[in-house]
């Protein structure tokens, strides 16, 4: 399993991927102004989050 | 996902966001602050119904579209006023104005800066006594801290070590950081907050009010992206960013 992170900030996200990482928990980024996402597919069975 | 996003030229990623939390809660995927953290993070008009819906007191608000809307609106008022933007952060295009004629001169003048959806709020000036602002952070929809916020000298008052490059003394604070985590506190209006919140399935926020001289509480503000501030962190030995990792864990486990 591994989170996303939805976000258009690196600077603030950064704090948070600092403690997952601490954590050991998987995640993914993903910029809101810069990802390129398939909605026509069927999205991981992940978890998301918005930050 | 911040109200703030065009300010770093990101005009549009609240409106992607919105379509890929569409996407993600199609196939009904476990999102944390999903699609009604970002409706109420983008406007300020729709924060204030649902906390009124939660019997929490909100300054007294016009919402103008166009500047004929906002110069009229100003006869609605009879003391100072400030006026800022529905959608916005971090306290960006905040102004104080005495009465009508001053703010028609910026209304028309050069200067004016219109907000990113058109709608401007004009707000009753809450004189905050002690001047500071209150910040209550909320993650899983519960209560984590309150941190205390010098608002001496300005209306911006982002808590991100990213806004704080100045290393500044504040008088406000006894120990001369602006921002500063409140030890044992206490407000009753914490529970009304947590019913807005579960009620909104907003699980990490962060609220701000302000009290008047009279001790009356006027909530103005509802951050879903929020931000802490590593100094008042460290002296108080918590660590919003960990206790939110801990929640993610937790949350994951149960996929």
């Amino acid at each position: 399993m591994k989170a996303y992170i939805i976000h258009e900030n690196d600077e603030w996200t950064l704090p948070l991927k600092e403690q997952l990482q601490k954590l050991s928990i998987p995640f993914e980024d993903w910029h809101m102004a810069k990802v390129n996402l398939n909605t026509a597919s069927i999205p991981l069975l992940e978890f998301f989050i918005i930050v | 996902m911040s109200a703030s996003s065009h300010s770093r030229g990101h005009r549009f990623a609240p409106e992607y966001t919105a379509v890929i939390l569409n996407w993600l809660s199609a196939h009904n995927r476990r999102i944390i602050n999903g699609e009604n953290a970002l409706a109420l993070e983008i406007s300020k008009s729709l924060q204030y119904k649902k906390l009124n819906e939660h019997n929490i007191k909100t300054p007294k608000s016009i919402f103008c579209s166009g500047k004929e809307s906002i110069l009229s609106a100003a006869d609605h008022f009879t003391k100072s006023f400030i006026i800022k933007h529905n959608r916005a952060g971090r306290g960006l295009g905040v102004k104080l104005f005495q009465n009508k004629a001053e703010l028609e001169k910026y209304v028309t003048g050069n200067q004016f800066e219109d907000s990113i959806d058109g709608i401007t709020i004009l707000q009753e000036f809450i004189e905050a006594d002690p001047k500071v602002v209150t910040r209550i952070e909320f993650i899983n929809s519960k209560f984590f801290y309150a941190v205390q916020v010098d608002a001496s000298d300005s209306f911006e008052l982002c808590p991100a070590d990213a806004c704080n490059i100045e290393e500044q003394f504040c008088p406000t604070n006894p120990d001369g950081n602006k921002f500063m985590i409140v030890k044992n506190y206490q407000n009753p209006l914490i529970e009304n907050y947590e019913k807005f919140l579960k009620a909104n399935n907003i699980e990490i926020a962060g609220i701000e009010y302000m009290l008047d001289k009279n001790g009356m509480m006027y909530t103005y503000d509802v951050n879903t992206n929020t931000n802490y501030n590593s100094i008042a962190e460290k002296k108080a030995g918590q660590t919003g960013m960990l206790k939110i990792a801990e929640f993610i864990k937790a949350e994951l486990a149960k996929l």
